[in-house]
């Protein structure tokens, strides 16, 4: 038998060795709650930006598009309190688009500061 | 709405796929729209609980969790191929809910105990712990999701209909619903024939989780809303097909539903011509996979491979003449077969539709393929899926 659980691809690590600061995450992930008219202008290549997002006590973390407009959430997936605290310490974030259609957009998040 | 299930992590190699949901999750993100307010109670692995809680706060659901010490993972190849189920470990302290709507679902950790006034039971599996009663769980009305092989009886004679009202009669539920393979479910009210909910059509078929949204939608619609559990059943289904292409969450409301297109109402999953390289290990696997998988969910399989074996190069002619008896083919694209290309141009000539499994083709080569009016599907289950449904056109 080849070594590894099926799920794992032997792709690159989903997060780098961890810097001083804890924020060197490099994670692939599909957004969720894609909005359609949003999604529709965004193509592969493309960078989105990523915003803090709060709603009462709740905090999330978003990606817009190039005109602003909110394409879909992160969330659900291991790291993402991580990368919520490292947003509220304003280490800048870009999703970089790996795949997109009108109902699916998957994206390489990683911090674009040196 | 309260939701008891468990939150595991999904990883699936094809498509990559490495996500924090479970049953519990999943409903709990599912419903956040529909039902404002709603709470998940979880068990949770340590190192990610708080990434739990993160995510169901940023969708208004309060998490309830209890950490455990092993991280549990459901493993895929692709979305149909779920590996052994993993094993939690034993005496962890157990949930205890009540609340006038509850939807639980059988978890890894142990049984939930469940008090309501309405209450959607899946048990997940047909161990007797999960029944809903085991526990001493009890409900004012209590409906049961199951999916639909769990009413075939270890006795042949015993028709899935008796199975289902036993349920009723050892569980106290006044509304069975079995949830099919494809999509779509039987609805069993008391003793009257059950109710056939169809399921309606999506782009691309994603699978993992979409029983989860089936009930979650259910217990929205029947036990939230008050719909008569045939309607409920039925935007259940245009739930999952809303779901199912692109593992779209949370569900929206039923007005954007509407437009969805069921799938073709015929008695068999019409007839599927199977085709693909098998020079290699990896293309065995994969052709063998794709036959077994379209007799899964319903269709009947022509493979020239499995059909003459070592005679296949003598068997064009016999061949051709299979494919024409076939109501679509399923082009294993990668790899760049000349007998698969062969077998597109010559479905596409005599109008049989041809859906092209292409997760590695050549762009020039699936343009020629898109410009023969072939689908293109890019991973392996939508591929099975597409297939199907164009066999049953």
């Amino acid at each position: 038998m080849s070594g590894g659980p099926p799920g794992r691809r032997g792709r690159a690590p989903r997060r780098l060795q961890q810097s001083g600061d804890g924020c060197d995450l490099h994670l692939t992930v599909d957004l969720i709650g894609v909005r359609r008219e949003a999604a529709d202008r965004v193509r592969a290549g493309d960078d989105l930006r990523i915003e803090l997002v709060h709603e009462g006590a709740a905090v999330g973390a978003i990606c817009r598009n190039g005109e602003g407009a909110v394409v879909g959430a992160l969330a659900a997936f291991p790291g993402l309190t991580r990368l919520l605290d490292c947003l509220a310490r304003e280490v800048p974030f870009v999703a970089h688009v790996e795949e997109v259609s009108s109902t699916r957009c998957v994206v390489t998040v990683s911090r674009t500061d040196p | 709405m309260i939701i008891v299930g468990g939150s595991y992590r999904e990883v699936c190699a094809y498509p990559e796929w490495d996500r924090i949901y479970g049953s519990g999750g999943r409903a709990a993100v599912a419903v956040s729209g529909l039902s404002p307010g709603s709470v998940l109670h979880t068990y949770a692995y340590s190192g990610w609980a708080a990434d739990v809680r993160a995510t169901m706060a940023s969708f208004g659901v309060r998490a309830e969790v209890v950490e455990i010490e092993k991280e549990l993972v459901f493993e895929y190849y692709h979305p149909l191929s779920k590996e052994p189920v993993p094993k939690a470990s034993a005496g962890l302290p157990r949930i205890t809910v009540s609340g006038e709507v509850v939807l639980s679902f059988g978890m890894l950790e142990g049984p939930s105990t469940v008090v309501a006034g309405r209450a959607v039971h899946d048990p997940q599996s047909d161990s007797p712990e999960a029944a809903f009663s085991a526990s001493g769980s009890r409900a004012g009305e209590l409906a049961y999701v199951v999916r639909d092989y769990m009413l075939a009886a270890a006795d042949p004679s015993q028709a899935a209909m008796d199975v289902a009202t036993r349920i009723m009669a050892d569980e106290g539920a006044s509304v069975v619903v079995a949830r099919h393979a494809i999509g779509g479910a039987s609805v069993y009210v008391g003793d009257t024939k059950p109710r056939l909910v169809p399921a309606y059509i999506s782009d691309t078929w994603f699978k993992i989780g979409s029983g989860d949204v089936f009930c979650a939608a259910f217990a929205h619609y029947w036990g939230e809303r008050r719909l008569d559990p045939v309607e409920a059943a039925d935007l259940a289904s245009r739930s999952v097909a809303h779901f199912n292409d692109g593992h779209r969450l949370p569900l929206p409301a039923p007005h954007a539903l509407g437009a969805l297109v069921p799938q073709p109402d015929t008695a068999h999953g019409g007839r599927v011509f199977l085709s693909g390289p098998a020079a290699t290990l990896p293309q065995r696997w994969l052709l063998d996979q794709a036959r077994w998988w379209l007799l899964d969910l319903g269709s009947e399989v022509f493979s020239p491979f499995h059909e003459y074996g070592e005679r296949l190069a003598a068997s064009a002619g016999p061949a051709l003449a299979g494919l024409r008896a076939c109501t679509a083919v399923l082009a294993l694209a990668d790899g760049g077969d000349p007998g698969t290309s062969a077998v597109i141009g010559h479905a596409r000539a005599v109008g049989v539709p041809v859906v092209v499994l292409a997760e590695a083709v050549a762009a020039t080569d699936l343009a020629v393929h898109a410009g023969m009016s072939c689908e293109i599907a890019r991973d392996f289950t939508t591929a099975l899926y597409r297939a199907h449904l164009a066999g049953m056109r």
